[in-house]
């Protein structure tokens, strides 16, 4: 149902895409998966700021914020063991790191795994909290606040 | 990190001092355009602001469909202050950066590799077990070797030559992976002086293109021939149904009636591609030569060479390709083509570019960006020439290769398993 929605949200089918992602929910929250609850939430909260509904796009995202840290929160604490090598991968070099200039796309796959943004693009095109892990939209989607996740001094300082 | 990097570094995008190229991504934002283009010099007056360490605030001009999707894009991401201030343009060097993301660099030896190693201090979500990779810029025939001796796990086939990419792949058919991706390969014009400031020529060289052949023949069916709208299928307004077809004869009669008639008296200063668009090219050559009559010599360089040459000044016929930032029309119409654009002064396409971007009915917005993308196309002063689909080959101890369609890689959800 996920991947109906996504079909039909990428061609900015909003009504169709929203029919999806209800369903979808309504599922995953009897399920009790949170994980996936909060996904659709957010597919939906990103479909509804799409059509220019920046109500019914805050109400999703209010739920799938809460849903989306919770899930985070419970995530197995087992960590994977450690790849067995580095991941060798053939990839012209990037021309520049400047984010201020970077245009060409063996630069820009190369600084998203540098730098985290304010939101992360996920495979499927949803739009997922990063260093942004909340947000709301107001004045009829003129003004955006964003809040940030905490970063324990230090971080980014200087090595 | 705090929101005052992400303030500091988009006023930095913004600033006209800084001469940066992507700084029409950010003209959402209040004040943007006004101050990059230098008619107010305050940086406050962009709508951009550090409330406290954790919080910002972001006014808009008009409401933005795709603002939250362009806020992944890495032009909009944090700039370190302190270490730019420090060491200016080199702030980037492999000793000085300071990154926020789940890996930092950990050398970099021109044309031989790059190391990257998991960043300690990275605060987000880290599903993979990727301790450090290796990027490595190889050459000729160098990357399906070490794909088939196991020494690389991931190949990209778009960077081989078109016989190359089939070989690997059929060597190693269980293990290609064709995901999809948001893009077109196009030939862009100098239309701001002859011969191409004529329509007729512009259109003529269209005419004279074979699309299909180049799709499935020259590329050996890796591409789509892009025979209708620039902006690529899975995109929100897409069109079918414009463009020029394939007609030489109509072709040769615009030629004439634009004064070159067989070719005669043709001549353009440049056509420039990047080496990896090399078959293409090679191809393009040899119809409009035996369609128009007219020769060109295509120069090809090295891509990055190639981006910063076209940024400086157009050359007569380039090879490019755009590959969707964010999914939606204003990436492909407004930012994509932005640069390539100068010299047309098509009222028409500006004006529903425009309405688009106001527009807050998406219905009305597709249909405006497909009258433009009409006009565009019909005018001749793009020619779409594939889309295109990513094609890779993963070894099978890769678990997990996320990719997405706007080239998005994730490395900090890959998974190797042991082997």
């Amino acid at each position: 149902m996920n991947q109906a929605g996504d079909r039909a949200r990428g061609l900015y089918a909003h009504q169709e895409a929203i029919d999806y992602y209800q369903r979808s929910l309504a599922l995953m929250k009897e399920q009790g998966a949170h994980q996936q609850a909060a996904r659709a939430l957010m597919k939906l909260g990103l479909t509804y700021h799409s059509a220019f509904d920046f109500k019914q796009a805050h109400q999703a995202y209010e739920e799938g914020f809460v849903l989306w840290q919770r899930a985070g929160e419970l995530e197995p604490a087992v960590s994977l063991p450690a790849a067995p090598h580095a991941l060798r991968v053939f990839w012209d070099e990037p021309q520049t790191l400047l984010p201020t200039i970077v245009l060409d796309v063996y630069s820009i796959v190369v600084m998203s795994q540098l730098f985290s943004m304010l939101v992360e693009l996920s495979p499927e095109m949803d739009v997922v909290p990063d260093v942004a892990q909340t947000w709301e939209v107001s004045e009829g989607g003129r003004k955006y606040v964003f809040h940030l996740r905490a970063t324990h001094a230090g971080a980014m300082a200087l090595r | 990190m705090t929101a005052e990097d992400f303030a500091y570094a988009w006023r930095r995008v913004l600033n006209p001092a800084t001469g940066s190229p992507v700084a029409g991504m950010l003209y959402d934002i209040k004040g943007a355009r006004d101050f990059h283009q230098g008619n107010v010099s305050d940086p406050g007056y962009v709508g951009v602001q550090a409330l406290d360490e954790q919080t910002l605030v972001v006014e808009l001009e008009e409401p933005t469909s795709y603002f939250l999707q362009l806020l992944a894009y890495p032009a909009t991401g944090p700039v370190p202050r302190h270490v730019v201030e420090r060491y200016g343009e080199a702030w980037t060097e492999v000793n000085n950066i300071v990154t926020n993301g789940p890996f930092r660099p950990k050398s970099w030896q021109r044309g031989q590799s790059m190391v990257f190693v998991r960043n300690p201090e990275y605060g987000g979500r880290f599903t993979g077990n990727l301790q450090q990779i290796n990027l490595l810029p190889l050459k000729g025939t160098a990357a399906p070797k070490m794909y088939e001796d196991g020494t690389l796990d991931v190949l990209d086939l778009r960077l081989l030559p078109p016989l190359e990419m089939d070989r690997a792949r059929q060597r190693h058919a269980g293990e290609y992976l064709s995901p999809p991706c948001l893009a077109t390969i196009f030939v862009a014009f100098d239309m701001s002086r002859p011969p191409f400031d004529d329509v007729r020529v512009r259109q003529a060289f269209v005419l004279a293109t074979n699309r299909q052949i180049l799709g499935d023949v020259i590329w050996r069916g890796y591409v789509f021939p892009a025979t209708v709208g620039f902006i690529p299928p899975g995109m929100p307004g897409h069109s079918v149904g414009v463009g020029l077809p394939y007609d030489p004869k109509q072709a040769r009669r615009l030629m004439a009636e634009a004064g070159y008639p067989g070719g005669r008296g043709f001549s353009i200063a440049e056509a420039l591609t990047p080496h990896e668009r090399e078959p293409l090219s090679k191809h393009l050559g040899a119809q409009w030569q035996e369609n128009l009559g007219v020769k060109i010599t295509w120069q090809q360089i090295k891509y990055g060479a190639f981006v910063e040459r076209v940024c400086r000044e157009l050359p007569s016929i380039s090879l490019v390709r755009w590959v969707a930032d964010y999914p939606d029309p204003d990436n492909f119409l407004r930012i994509g083509l932005g640069m390539w654009l100068h010299g047309w002064g098509n009222e028409s396409y500006a004006k529903f570019v425009r309405e688009a971007s106001r527009s807050m009915v998406q219905e009305e917005r597709l249909d405006l960006y497909k009258r433009a993308d009409k006009i565009l196309v019909e005018e001749a002063a793009v020619m779409p020439l594939n889309y295109v689909r990513q094609h890779l080959l993963i070894k099978p101890w890769v678990k997990k290769y996320p990719t997405s369609a706007t080239m998005g890689w994730f490395w900090k959800d890959v998974i190797i398993e042991p082997h």
